[in-house]
């Protein structure tokens, strides 16, 4: 069968949302006319016919309707099977192509499966978080590892409510917790980023990152324990720093001396400078890291880290954006306070 | 064209001529019960059906219950053809409010059923009755149950 290929018209990804990719898939189709209104009625049907199936088999067949809510979440259901699909799918433009030459249930179908199997591998991933997971106090960086992952595992309703995630995920991630994504896409792309995180910070020693994380608490004069923080980037904002200063990779130390030689580096200098100083720091440590998909999930931080780094040298603020710390003088002050 | 969610879930049910013609069918049970619905009557029953359904908030996905309620109802000893079609009207409401007091645990079957029992037998033919007291009491009975609150009172137990 020949494909057919819908005109010059492209769809802008930038007007997709991945959180709703079908439905705003289908709005730019009608709103440029990619595809026909004949078509996109046929569609709108089809996926009527599916929710109505989904509403039947979800009421065991007992019963004629549903709350609203309830059938809201089946309705979305059913659009979340295809959004998974079509967000397998390699663009915006694939996924016009696959509409107009195949139909809506057999997205739906292939979404269905797809769910299950990613569903599969968010325990695969979790078992490689839980095995580089911190020994730290963080309450809700250990809740995330030892209890999120189970309840949303035991509780997941891959079949008539996927979009959800029946657990509540507090802990934030170095990129912060918008992902723009839903159920078990969200969960495989979070765990997945928790994974990342976790394999950098194993890079150092325990001793130096509970100095390094204990330090961070008291800078707010807070048991860090029970922060909301992201571990990673104190790690990565002392180890890039550190690298700066020219300590050897791996160290997280740093004294207030090292404050003052950095501020006194970079106080007059460009933005530009920060950039490279940062860059060349992150250099070091991608010999360290041999995932490429986790030295780009790093990578992006060099750009913030670099900001508020030159920031801190040009205000003179470097003590309040890293945390300063001594091994010998911290392992003094937890050996007094009896911890 | 717009891709709302609520636009799609609009459209879900049967269309109106689809219903009306549902409705009429029934009449071929209904006569040997001396009861009849009129073009009319089932036009006003299609629009009963979607107020109630607009009404309680729900969504209607499968095929009306209004010929089932019709069916069912024909053989009550307290309908005539005078208010039939009225009875069936304000039933259709009851049926909603059932299946939503009582958390959607019963079958649409099993919501006629205890309607119908309780209409004959113990709310003598009063919609008001019925909706008011007998359905009232199952379905907080219902709900008690599903919260672990037990009730002594077992007089519907049946």
């Amino acid at each position: 069968m020949e494909l057919q290929l819908h005109d010059t018209k492209h769809i802008d990804p930038k007007k997709t949302d991945n959180e709703n990719y079908t439905l705003s898939l289908l709005a730019q189709c009608s709103i440029n006319g990619i595809l026909s209104p004949q078509k996109l009625m046929e569609i709108r049907n089809k996926i009527n016919e599916l929710f109505k199936n989904t509403a039947t088999a979800f009421t065991k067949g007992n019963s004629s309707s549903l709350p609203v809510k309830t059938s809201q979440t089946l309705f979305e259901s059913v659009l979340f099977a295809c959004d998974v699909f079509f967000l397998s799918l390699p663009d915006a433009d694939a996924c016009v192509v696959y509409l107009e030459n195949n139909s809506i249930e057999s997205a739906y179908e292939n979404g269905r499966s797809l769910i299950w199997k990613y569903f599969q591998e968010t325990r695969v991933i979790f078992r490689k978080v839980y095995e580089t997971r911190l020994e730290v106090k963080s309450q809700e960086y250990t809740d995330t590892i030892l209890k999120v992952f189970d309840q949303y595992y035991l509780h997941y309703d891959f079949k008539f409510a996927p979009q959800n995630i029946p657990a509540a995920i507090d802990y934030p991630l170095l990129y912060g917790n918008w992902l723009g994504l839903r159920g078990v896409l969200y969960i495989k792309k979070y765990y997945t980023s928790l994974m990342f995180e976790n394999q950098f910070c194993r890079l150092f020693k325990k001793e130096e990152l509970d100095a390094l994380l204990e330090q961070h608490g008291a800078k707010y004069s807070v048991d860090y324990s029970t922060q909301l923080f992201n571990i990673c980037e104190v790690v990565l904002i002392n180890a890039l720093a550190a690298a700066i200063a020219h300590k050897p990779l791996k160290t997280l130390e740093i004294t207030k001396l090292d404050c003052l030689q950095l501020t006194s580096e970079f106080q007059l200098v460009s933005e530009e400078h920060a950039y490279d100083a940062a860059r060349k720091a992150f250099c070091g440590y991608m010999q360290l890291l041999d995932n490429p998909a986790l030295i780009s999930y790093l990578r992006k931080y060099t750009e913030t880290f670099a900001l508020g780094f030159h920031n801190s040298a040009v205000n003179d603020t470097m003590q309040d954006f890293l945390c300063v710390f001594e091994i010998k003088k911290a392992a003094q002050e937890n050996t007094l306070s009896g911890s | 064209m717009e891709y709302e969610l609520a636009g799609y879930m609009d459209n879900t049910g049967l269309t109106e001529a689809q219903l009306t013609d549902e409705i009429l069918s029934t009449n071929e049970n209904s006569r040997q019960y001396g009861l009849c619905i009129s073009q009319d009557q089932a036009k006003m029953l299609v629009k009963a059906g979607k107020e109630a359904l607009k009404t309680k908030d729900r969504v209607e996905f499968g095929s009306s219950i209004t010929p089932k309620l019709i069916e069912k109802f024909a053989q009550s000893s307290y309908v005539s053809q005078v208010d039939f079609a009225q009875t069936i009207a304000a039933l259709i409401d009851v049926f909603y409010e059932v299946k939503d007091q009582s958390c959607d645990v019963l079958s649409d079957d099993d919501v006629l059923d205890i309607m119908f029992y309780c209409f004959e037998n113990t709310s003598m033919g009063s919609v008001e009755l019925l909706q008011t007291r007998d359905m009232e009491y199952i379905t907080r009975d219902i709900r008690n149950k599903a919260m672990n609150v037990y009730s002594d009172d077992d007089m519907y137990e049946q």
